[in-house]
């Protein structure tokens, strides 16, 4: 086994086990990009090892050397000269033939609130605003079940019975319907942030939330301001999860 | 070594655990709780299919209380419980019955032994395994005897001639419980609701679809491996899935665009899938859409743009006010002007303020360019200059709309290679009762023009590969030479 202390073989080996472990070992798979960024890392490290003191360096470097020189070597020499710069051209090709990709959406998915809202002409003030039917703890159960069929009634089509936005009219919709099962959607919200969301829906965000993309409707129109009390305790129950508490002072 | 526990994790994370051994009896009791919580809403704590979702469900969801069930693996009417598991766990594909496989496998198998105790009648007999003939692979004769006998049962009479579900008695077809109830459209694999594989439609085609028009057909084809090139020949009317884009591509090409939609220059262009969701915004909302999925082929030759548009409608209609008829339109929706900035008009035709471009066809009237202020206010623009040419058969529309590349003002939307335009798809069914803001719809994509293909693909690559040889040329010399000093 003497050829295992080359510290070339060594250096390949460990390159070769981290890409494996990278793309394979981790579920589900990790993109491309962050790969290639953990590859980096690993090959910094290696080289950073390997050039730690001149013996290891020379030792490194002794087998490039010899292939670059050596006689005897004068067919691997060729290859190499012949196999690297095709492959350099065909990732060439590769990148200059490629197809163009959808540009990035740039827009905030949870724009900050309006500190108060007019709801049917009532005003209401966000800040601090708590969902009035959890004062009566003993009504809740009623209430999400009101809170259930109104879901079924309207919400589902797009953001799914699961919860978890994929309603059958999900695939149409760019932005896609939010995902309630996801820890980083309503479990991050206080429950007034969903009253505005729901109650005006696309329309009423923010220009940096692109409110001409979103095909959310603004609820105000047709659910009463407990009817979508009832629609948010639902969807809190229905998860698990549980709304923000507002910081106390 | 250090790596090794790594490669070993590695090796058994991918492998995946070793399935749980998991008792296919489950508990009825327990099954009642998760039916409760998941199930109730749109069939109902009675399992009578009459949940608060159901009023606005096509097709509605089932009745258990009949013990009809549409997809099972069995000769006789009874489902055996792996059929019920399975469409627990996979859902209905196009209907909206999801599939419920985050559910743990056990409490699917507890739903199973809850939902049996609705109709315990039924269950009563057990079910009897359906033996399949022996299976006939895919090959040109088979398909061209599944043609045969495709129409030798009279699989038009309601799939129609080219299984578009468009065929003469697609009005009269009535459920169980006296609905109606569209034939599948069999060009569309990913709909099929017991699913999509070779042995699902085989199945499907022997057993039939209980509380359905559609038969058992294993006694009334000619030889049993008919239901083989039955299959094969329904697997060929379509792709397996849809070919969805999330970038929409308008191809550069050097000649004259046709018009007609046949011409053989489309036929060689991508397909591109958008799929569509009914409006549900504004009133009349529309949770039942007849058009899901429109197919677009586009090109532009440095003067000219056109798109070729494909969908599937049952019915021709043109608008007949006094019959309640109104006409199939379809529209493809635009930003006004030629520098799109970063804010866009409303996906939903426009506001008062932000009005939208469209590029709109009407049966019986033709193409014409409209300015949207939302759905209920179009104005025409004087002067169009869209071409367009429409073709309708056998339950299919092809249209072209063809113009020019630069708008003669900023009414109308401009095209330039090298930005994102955005785009939005709408149709109606007018035979379906649509009409309005009762329609299917997408909101934005974006588009882009191929530039004309340059050589730059063929000039770059021999350039990077002669510069890494020389490379590598000089780096073998320096290296010869200091090893000889």
């Amino acid at each position: 086994m003497r050829f295992l202390r080359s510290r070339f073989l060594q250096a390949v080996i460990v390159l070769v086990v981290a890409f494996c472990v990278f793309r394979f070992g981790i579920r589900p798979p990790a993109p491309w990009s962050v790969i290639k960024l953990y590859m980096a890392v690993v090959a910094l490290a290696v080289l950073v090892h390997i050039s730690s003191d001149s013996d290891s360096w020379r030792d490194f470097l002794r087998p490039i050397r010899d292939t670059l020189t050596r006689p005897e070597r004068r067919f691997v020499r060729a290859v190499l000269v012949v196999l690297i710069p095709v492959l350099l051209g065909y990732y060439a090709y590769s990148v200059a033939a490629a197809r163009p990709e959808a540009p990035p959406q740039l827009r905030a998915i949870h724009p900050a609130p309006p500190p108060s809202l007019s709801f049917r002409g009532k005003e209401m003030n966000l800040q601090g605003l708590e969902n009035p039917l959890r004062k009566d703890q003993a009504s809740l159960a009623r209430h999400a079940a009101a809170g259930g069929a109104i879901y079924i009634q309207n919400c589902f089509y797009c953001h799914g019975d699961n919860l978890d936005g994929k309603g059958h009219f999900a695939p149409a919709f760019n932005p896609p319907p939010a995902n309630f099962e996801d820890p980083g959607t309503i479990a991050q919200l206080p429950e007034a942030y969903l009253f505005w969301r729901i109650a005006k829906g696309g329309p009423g965000l923010p220009r940096e939330s692109t409110p001409w993309d979103s095909a959310m409707p603004a609820w105000e129109d047709r659910l009463t301001e407990e009817q979508i009390w009832q629609v948010i305790v639902y969807v809190y129950e229905a998860t698990g999860q549980r709304p923000r508490r507002w910081q106390e002072h | 070594m250090r790596t090794a526990p790594a490669i070993a994790l590695g090796v058994l994370v991918a492998l995946g655990l070793p399935p749980a051994a998991v008792g296919q009896q489950g508990d009825a009791a327990a099954g009642k709780g998760v039916y409760e919580r998941k199930c109730a809403l749109c069939h109902g704590d009675q399992g009578d299919g009459q949940g608060p979702g159901a009023e606005r469900l096509v097709p509605r969801p089932r009745d258990f209380t009949s013990g009809l069930f549409k997809v099972r693996t069995s000769a006789n009417q009874t489902p055996s419980d792996r059929d019920l598991f399975d469409v627990i766990t996979n859902g209905m594909p196009g209907t909206s019955m999801p599939g419920w496989s985050t559910l743990p496998e056990k409490d699917r198998w507890s739903l199973v032994a809850y939902v049996k105790t609705f109709a315990p009648e039924r269950f009563k007999e057990p079910a009897k395994k359906l033996e399949l003939p022996k299976e006939v692979g895919s090959s040109a004769d088979s398909i061209e005897r599944g043609r045969e006998m495709f129409e030798a049962i009279e699989c038009n009479k309601c799939h129609g001639t080219e299984g578009r579900g468009d065929g003469p008695s697609r009005p009269e077809l009535k459920d169980e419980w006296g609905f109606p109830i569209a034939p599948a459209n069999l060009t569309r694999r990913w709909t099929f609701r017991g699913g999509k594989s070779r042995t699902d439609i085989a199945t499907r085609l022997a057993a039939g679809v209980l509380g359905t028009p559609m038969p058992a057909f294993l006694d009334s084809v000619e030889k049993p491996e008919d239901i083989w090139h039955l299959t094969n020949y329904i697997v060929s009317l379509g792709p397996e899935e849809p070919r969805t884009v999330s970038l929409v591509t308008v191809g550069a090409v050097s000649d004259d665009i046709p018009v007609d939609p046949d011409a053989e220059l489309w036929k060689t262009q991508r397909p591109q899938d958008i799929v569509l969701a009914g409006q549900v915004i504004i009133e009349p909302r529309n949770f039942n859409l007849a058009i899901d999925l429109v197919t677009l082929r586009a090109v532009h030759n440095g003067r000219d743009i056109a798109f070729h548009l494909t969908w599937d409608d049952p019915t021709e209609s043109k608008a007949e006010p006094d019959k309640k008829v109104f006409a199939d339109v379809i529209a493809l929706q635009f930003p006004p002007g030629s520098a799109p900035g970063e804010a866009r008009p409303y996906f939903l035709m426009g506001d008062a303020n932000d009005p939208v471009y469209l590029l709109r066809w009407e049966q019986g009237k033709g193409a014409a360019e409209v300015t949207a202020h939302g759905p209920d206010t179009l104005t025409p623009i004087a002067g169009s200059e869209v071409a367009a040419k429409a073709v309708y058969s056998h339950g299919q529309y092809r249209l072209v709309l063809k113009r020019a590349l630069v708008a003669k003002d900023t009414a109308r939307a401009s095209f330039a290679p090298g930005v994102f335009t955005p785009v939005a798809f709408q149709a109606w069914d007018g035979g379906a009762g649509e009409a309005g803001a009762k329609m299917s719809l997408t909101t934005w994509y974006p588009l882009t023009l191929e530039e004309p293909r340059s050589n730059r693909r063929f000039v770059v690559p021999p350039l990077v590969a002669v510069l890494t040889f020389a490379a590598m040329v000089l780096i073998i010399r320096s290296a010869n030479r200091r090893h000889h000093l």
